[in-house]
């Protein structure tokens, strides 16, 4: 019988061993389902929920995926503003082409005509003197008297030299009137030129300006996003923990398990020795008692895991 | 029972000359009625004029006889006086005048001749002349001298200028330039004949017969004239014109002859006178230059030669007589004087009868003293004392007959002051010197008295005897004594008059004064007359020929009868 015993005994160990082996693997398989339950779980638990910010200029969201709404455009007030600036800054940019125009035209028209003007301004005058030469000369009985070195008489050739001289200073003045008026005309293109330079820079401004809100806006969901950090990193926290408790329950469980297991060859080898040994009841009972405890442990840890996961 | 005899003595009589404007019985003694051939000698008293004697002795001009010529008139026209590199020299224009028997006129030939002197002996030589558009207005020439030129303007011609050597055309000379302006020249001619050589330029009117503007030449350059041009040949030139079309105070006229005087310039018209002050100025026409300084309406010039230049006044003939006008310019008012006064009606009808005016002519002999008017178609001339004016205002008038001359001119050369006369008897000139005539016959004084009353107009006198004193020189001559109470003479009686023979003097002692000293006869000739009425005109005439007389006084014895 011994040998026997021993033969059971050893195929008894064979038997439990590879029904531990069994449980072991059992376990392990359990293990790695219920981590890739957690990290589901924490997958899930972990991922970035999105969120929105509402401000009196309107609803920004930022979605789960990362997209992000504003929820606010450009001002179009300034945009209107923008354009009514750059319209007025075009306006202004055809006078200045207008006048910078002017001031690059011939200033022979010009003077001409200013010319006209200043002598036709003068012609009552002349006529007024013409007469009152004429008629002194009349008087003095000198209206018939030509001379080589005038012409008609010296008061003739005076009175002529005298127009003359006006009209060079007409003629002159006209010249500089003409071209001060093509400097003033280069002036105003300037200022012209500024003006819609400014204009544009003011439409540009607006233009600018216009996105006031957005920038608030997403200042706004900056503020947001603080926010959504914040209750991500709660989030992520509680996840952490969960997967710690849950690496830790499954740990436990395969800790367990080993432990049982252990403890099982341990009892199994043991009876097995004693049937080895024929007879050690004693021994059989004292591995059933191991075997009972291991069971209490790893509903212990199932039950910790679903606390901190809230999932069965 | 009549009266005691009187005697009245009328010194000087008819020294005032002639005057038939007054009453005859209420004149002057002084005055007379008739004073042919006389002047007022340097005594005073009224004597016979001197001769137009011969001067020029041929007249060497070349011209062809025409066919079928009957008569050829050669007279001497116009006469111009200038010196010439310091040489005086006398120039005259001269034409033939051929006619046929029936008077027609077959051929006209002028001429411009220089008066030359050899010793005594003097000749009129034909001058060379360029070709001349109108050669036969040389009749009515005028010449001037300008600084070592003679010029002569005549109508339609191209001016002459003589240079002592040859005549040219004054268009010839390489500076002519013709006046002109921008529109071109405006008269390629100074072809005017009415001018004056004055204030350093010459006037010219008349020029394309515009008798309205006077051209005047550059200074000192008679060959510039006006330039209007923009760019004027020479910018120096103050050559002009002076048109007057304007300014006549009648509204229009026509310049008849232009005078300078006392830095005037007087531009006579036809009836109305313009007085150019300033006219010396360096250009008229500058500021300040020519004005018109007055006007004088309704007087005039009759014809361009019947003005005489005295000095202090300038002698016009108008056709109320010879005029003056003062040297009162700056005053503006100019005074008139009318020297003919004292025959103003006769001169006036004379003047009116005158067709042609260019026939009357004036002019004045300072040496003489005298102003002659001469009327040239008529052969008369009216001669002024310049001395003094009779008591009436008017000159001292007398008449000359047997003027045979168309102008005189008065001048001088080397110291000797000459009048010469431009004959019409084909004899060159004529010069008024001595008392023989250059026809060698006598001329004839003549005097008649005013009518004289006596104080006692109502009053028949009963002339018994007038006594002539008579001054008289070199030759006896014959006169005649006249008296009369019917406003002519009515009786007369011949008169032996002596004179010293001067050759007893020697001839030197007679050459300067007809009544010189010491060489005069005075002698009282007595005439026992007849006849009574209420005014007695006494008369004289005598042949003057080389002898001279005066009559100095004059003496009457009369009685005064009753009254009538």
């Amino acid at each position: 019988m011994a040998g026997l015993f021993s033969l059971l005994s050893g195929v008894g160990s064979a038997v439990a061993g590879y029904d531990m082996a069994k449980d072991l693997r059992k376990s392990g398989t359990e293990a790695a389902a219920g981590l890739n339950t957690l990290a589901g779980t924490l997958a899930d638990d972990s991922q970035f929920k999105g969120y929105g910010v509402t401000t009196g200029l309107g609803t920004g969201t930022v979605g789960a995926d990362g997209s992000t709404n504003l929820g606010v455009g450009q001002d179009a007030g300034m945009q209107a503003l923008q354009g009514q600036m750059l319209g007025q800054g075009q306006q202004f940019n055809q006078y200045a082409n207008q006048a910078a125009g002017n001031s690059m035209m011939d200033t022979g028209a010009r003077e001409q005509d200013i010319y006209s003007r200043a002598m036709a301004m003068q012609q009552p005058g002349l006529d007024a003197q013409r007469a009152q030469q004429q008629a002194r000369e009349f008087a003095q009985g000198r209206g018939g008297v030509r001379g080589s070195q005038f012409g008609g008489s010296g008061e003739d050739a005076a009175m002529a030299r005298a127009q003359a001289q006006a009209q060079n200073q007409a003629a002159f003045q006209a010249m500089g009137m003409g071209q001060q008026e093509m400097m003033n005309q280069a002036n105003m293109a300037g200022q012209y030129g500024q003006l819609g330079q400014g204009y544009a820079q003011q439409g540009m401004g607006a233009f600018g300006q216009s996105f006031t809100p957005m920038q608030q806006q997403l200042q706004a969901m900056q503020l947001g996003g603080q926010n959504a950090d914040r209750y991500q990193t709660g989030q992520l926290t509680g996840t952490g923990y969960g997967a710690q408790l849950g690496l830790g329950a499954l740990q436990s469980q395969v800790n367990a398990d080993s432990a049982a297991s252990q403890l099982y060859g341990n009892v199994f080898g043991a009876g097995m020795n004693a049937l080895g040994g024929i007879g050690n009841t004693s021994l059989a009972s004292g591995m059933k008692q191991v075997g009972g405890d291991v069971g209490d442990l790893w509903d212990m840890g199932v039950g910790l895991w679903e606390k901190i996961t809230g999932k069965p | 029972m009549a009266s005691q005899q009187q005697n009245v003595t009328i010194d000087s009589p008819g020294f005032e000359g002639i005057n038939t404007e007054e009453s005859p019985i209420s004149q002057q003694p002084g005055f007379c009625l008739v004073a042919d051939n006389a002047v007022v000698d340097r005594f005073g008293r009224i004597g016979c004029r001197k001769a137009f004697a011969g001067f020029t002795t041929a007249v060497n001009i070349t011209y062809t006889p025409a066919v079928g010529v009957d008569s050829t008139v050669i007279t001497t026209h116009r006469m111009g006086n200038g010196f010439i590199n310091n040489v005086s020299v006398v120039i005259a224009t001269v034409d033939v005048i051929q006619r046929d028997i029936t008077g027609t006129l077959l051929q006209t030939d002028s001429f411009v001749c220089k008066l030359t002197t050899v010793g005594d002996v003097h000749e009129l030589d034909e001058l060379t002349l360029p070709t001349m558009l109108n050669p036969t207005s040389l009749n009515d020439a005028k010449i001037v001298s300008f600084r070592d030129k003679l010029y002569v303007f005549s109508a339609g011609n191209d001016p002459l200028v003589y240079d002592g050597t040859a005549v040219t055309n004054l268009s010839a000379a390489a500076t002519y330039r013709p006046p002109q302006d921008n529109s071109g020249i405006l008269a390629p001619l100074l072809d005017g004949n009415i001018v004056t050589a004055s204030y350093g330029r010459l006037w010219v009117t008349g020029v394309g017969e515009d008798y309205s503007s006077i051209y005047y030449s550059d200074l000192l350059i008679p060959e510039v004239w006006y330039d209007g041009k923009h760019t004027p040949h020479n910018a120096l030139n103050t050559g002009g014109i002076l048109n007057v079309a304007e300014y006549w105070p009648k509204g229009t006229d026509r310049i008849v002859d232009l005078i300078a005087h006392n830095n005037a310039l007087y531009v006579f018209g036809r009836n109305s006178i313009l007085i150019y002050n300033n006219a010396a100025t360096g250009d008229p026409a500058a500021e300040g230059g020519i004005f018109l300084a007055d006007t004088i309406s309704n007087l005039g010039l009759v014809s361009r030669d019947a003005t005489a230049n005295i000095g202090s006044d300038i002698l016009f003939v108008d056709d109320s007589g010879v005029r003056s006008l003062g040297r009162t310019i700056q005053e503006k008012s100019v005074p008139i004087g009318d020297l003919t006064y004292n025959i103003r009606r006769d001169i006036t009808a004379e003047i009116s009868a005158t067709v042609d005016k260019k026939s009357i002519s004036l002019s004045y002999w300072p040496d003489e003293d005298l102003s002659v008017l001469t009327f040239a178609d008529a052969e008369i001339a009216y001669c002024m004392e310049m001395r003094g004016p009779s008591i009436s205002g008017g000159s001292k008038m007398t008449r000359w007959t047997g003027c045979q001359f168309r102008r005189s001119m008065y001048y001088e050369v080397a110291g000797e002051a000459r009048v010469l006369l431009a004959a019409n008897t084909g004899d060159g000139m004529f010069l008024y010197d001595e008392f023989l005539e250059h026809t060698g016959t006598a001329f004839e004084f003549k005097f008649e008295s005013t009518g004289y009353t006596f104080g006692q107009p109502a009053n028949i006198k009963y002339v018994k005897q007038i006594d002539y004193t008579v001054v008289s020189t070199r030759i006896p001559t014959i006169g005649h004594a006249g008296w009369g109470f019917s406003g002519r003479l009515d009786y007369s009686k011949e008169l032996n008059i002596d004179a010293q023979i001067p050759a007893l003097y020697g001839v030197a002692l007679f050459g300067v004064d007809e009544f010189g000293d010491g060489l005069t006869t005075i002698r009282r000739y007595k005439v026992n007359t007849k006849g009574s009425g209420e005014t007695l005109i006494v008369g004289l005439r005598a042949d003057i020929e080389g002898n001279s007389l005066s009559l100095q006084e004059i003496n009457i014895q009369t009685l005064l009868g009753r009254l009538n």
